[in-house]
């Protein structure tokens, strides 16, 4: 009888807690679901620290998120860190295709271009399946990764200005100190940009106090901003790192002197010898690229009435601005040589027109390069 | 058990069978009984019906925003610098535009929308212009934004012969006569009410709300045809808790005054009821048939079918 008892009870303890359930249940409305776990709970309510949260737009997720499954997969990973490749550009398009207003990748910028719509395109071709390892002055670089706009930037945030990555192979970080070639740990900044904050924004630079500013950039701050930005790009293209007089770190493995390969110089803090002063990180097309004289085919074409020394038609702008070197316009600042001729002109010329030369003696667009 | 108990139980379950069915169809029950048996809830989700792909071999290449004007569903290929007209079927009829700063040209086509003359006027964000085309998509002019005060062109709806029009750069939302005068202008760059950091998309519901998804607010915010600010919905009780959304794109309202939200880092569209509360959410990132990865634009129907641009999976998919 009693056995009887407890079972009816436990089943009525049943029925009540499905009506309970079932009531809780409809109190939020929905079924728990990723986005709105539990009643009163979404994603986005509560940080980290348990605080009320703050929207971060870059690096910040709550106790309860799901949002590393837009990048990461936890067993079928493409790589060491378990990201799925396809996917990756699309998702940082989204927002960085120019519909947010701001850092619009595909706009003229500081880092160049990711627009291949223009003649003499060239950029970084994230999204192409190229691997890491096919950089151009890749010796050491045997990385297999495919490149990404993951390859140059931390999405999770990062001591460098723009993102950009303290280790950019591997887990090593890509920093050494010039002078005592000891490596710099990764949570030391170490690429500091010249970042103003941009005109074009100042409606919403006013709002966020200390918080958030749109900026733009020139290049590398100061002098070891300069060799410590070289050294980053020198992770992918190593051999192009170093001394003009030294020759390419590649030669230290050859036996015959005339196997030998010279490049520019690219670790110094002088003007001009870093991988910044001549090449855009992202990419460029006619529309960045510059004569000697620092001029864009946007100032070649600027009606004279309004203030534009030319006032030339697109066509023969762009005719004019477009790079023809056999290797392609290479994501440089400068069309064609003329980077070359804007530093080197008065010391390879004598019979340059006066009106070119700025107040230094020098080409009126070298003030340009970093 | 006895042949006659059996016999029995039998011929009263017959009986009782008879009973119930002569009592049904006596007493015209059949439309109180029928519902319980396959009930469809009307305040339920929309279910997946069918997605739009494009032709095979030139699929449609980051969708941002969807129309549909007349019996055509018309599609700004954002990617292929054009525009992909498809019939209900799914089947892509005809596509116009190409890359280009030119007439009938594109460098980012983004939101779309129709007349009442089934003329077709697609916002270029690059561009900075809103063309007008045919319904067969022959260009036919610029719209006379007559102060040019559009800089860049984002979420578009005709509704009512009025041109709303959101500007992502501006941080403001235009509405215009459809001969180029503006009637009403909202916002500037703030995250006050009244404000907006890149709004990406207008909607304006039968009572003549106008609702302006805020992407850098992850919020909506509702006005009065005036354009007085009425409330925000941001996934938060009331709208006044932060907000559940991530990066929120397109907007549309039901006949029913139900209001959707597409979630573009969340990968779904979140709904809500006229109040503002929580009805349910589509979606969810996969590339299965009723899921979505990254999507963007919104558009429901005067059947109430939803239709999403569903970038990374590089469809349409339709919801009813």
């Amino acid at each position: 009888m009693s056995k009887l008892r407890i079972g009816l009870s436990t089943v009525f303890m049943l029925m009540l807690l499905s009506i309970f359930s079932a009531v809780a249940f409809a109190e939020d409305g929905v079924p728990p679901t990723s986005t709105n776990p539990a009643p009163g709970i979404h994603v986005g309510d509560v940080d980290n620290f348990g605080n009320q949260s703050t929207h971060r737009t870059h690096g910040n997720f709550q106790n309860n998120t799901n949002s590393c499954a837009n990048c990461h997969s936890t067993h079928n990973g493409e790589d060491e860190m378990l990201l799925m490749k396809d996917g990756e550009y699309e998702l940082c398009m989204s927002c960085h295709d120019g519909t947010m207003g701001f850092y619009d990748v595909t706009k003229g910028s500081g880092a160049g271009t990711f627009d291949d719509s223009h003649l003499s395109s060239s950029m970084h071709n994230v999204d192409s399946d190229l691997l890491v390892k096919q950089a151009p002055g890749a010796v050491k670089n045997t990385s297999t990764d495919i490149l990404e706009c993951s390859s140059c930037h931390n999405p999770h945030g990062s001591a460098n200005d723009r993102l950009l990555k303290e280790t950019v192979i591997g887990t090593t970080p890509f920093a050494y100190n010039p002078t005592t070639f000891v490596s710099v740990p990764v949570g030391t900044k170490t690429i500091n940009l010249a970042l103003t904050e941009d005109p074009d924004y100042t409606a919403i630079n006013t709002l966020t106090g200390g918080g958030l500013k749109i900026t733009k950039s020139i290049g590398p701050k100061d002098t070891l901003d300069k060799q410590y930005y070289s050294q980053f790009c020198s992770a992918c293209h190593d051999d192009y790192y170093g001394k003009r007089s030294s020759g390419r770190p590649s030669n230290a493995t050859k036996t015959d002197t005339h196997d030998y390969l010279f490049s520019h110089t690219t670790n110094s803090t002088s003007q001009g010898r870093n991988c910044a002063a001549c090449h855009y990180a992202h990419g460029t097309d006619v529309t960045t690229l510059t004569d000697a004289l620092g001029q864009k085919v946007a100032d070649l074409t600027k009606p004279v009435a309004d203030g534009g020394k030319y006032g030339w038609t697109e066509e023969k702008a762009e005719a004019y601005m477009k790079d023809v070197s056999v290797k392609g316009s290479s994501l440089k600042k400068y069309t064609n040589m003329a980077i070359c001729f804007a530093c080197h002109a008065t010391s390879i010329s004598n019979q340059i027109d006066p009106k070119y030369i700025g107040p230094d003696g020098r080409f009126i667009g070298r003030g340009l390069i970093r | 058990m006895k042949k006659r108990t059996v016999y029995i139980l039998m011929s009263s379950i017959v009986a009782l069978s008879v009973a119930f069915f002569a009592a049904i169809y006596f007493f015209n029950l059949e439309s109180t009984i029928k519902p319980i048996v396959a009930k469809v809830d009307p305040s339920g989700p929309p279910i997946f019906t069918n997605a739009l792909y494009g032709e095979f071999n030139a699929p449609l290449n980051k969708p941002m925003d969807v129309t549909k004007i007349g019996e055509f569903v018309y599609v700004s290929d954002t990617n292929n610098k054009q525009v992909q007209v498809f019939d209900q079927s799914g089947t892509s009829v005809f596509k116009f535009g190409k890359e280009g700063t030119k007439e009938g040209e594109f460098k980012f086509p983004y939101g779309i929308a129709g007349d009442k003359d089934g003329n077709v006027y697609v916002a270029d964000l690059y561009n900075a212009n809103i063309s007008i085309f045919d319904s067969k998509g022959k260009f036919l002019k610029y719209f006379n934004d007559k102060e040019k005060l559009l800089k860049s062109p984002g979420g578009l709806r005709i509704v009512d012969k009025k041109l709303y029009v959101t500007d992502i750069k501006a941080n403001k939302l235009f509405v215009f006569n459809l001969s180029g005068e503006k009637l009403l202008e909202i916002g500037g760059a703030g995250m006050e009410e009244g404000k907006f950091i890149a709004p990406n998309a207008v909607a304006v519901d039968n009572d003549d709300h106008i609702y302006v998804t805020d992407s850098g607010n992850n919020r909506v915010q509702v006005f009065d045809k005036s354009g007085k600010f009425i409330k925000i919905i941001n996934g938060s009780k009331d709208g006044k808790g932060d907000p559940t959304f991530l990066n929120p794109r397109g907007v549309a309202v039901d006949s029913k005054g139900n209001v959707f939200v597409v979630n573009n880092l969340a990968h779904n569209i979140y709904a809500f009821d006229k109040n503002g509360k929580e009805l349910y959410e589509l979606g969810g990132m996969g590339t299965e048939n009723d899921k979505l990865y990254l999507p963007n634009g919104l558009f429901i129907d005067d059947r109430d079918t939803l239709f999403v641009t569903d970038t990374i999976n590089q469809r349409v998919s339709v919801f009813y």
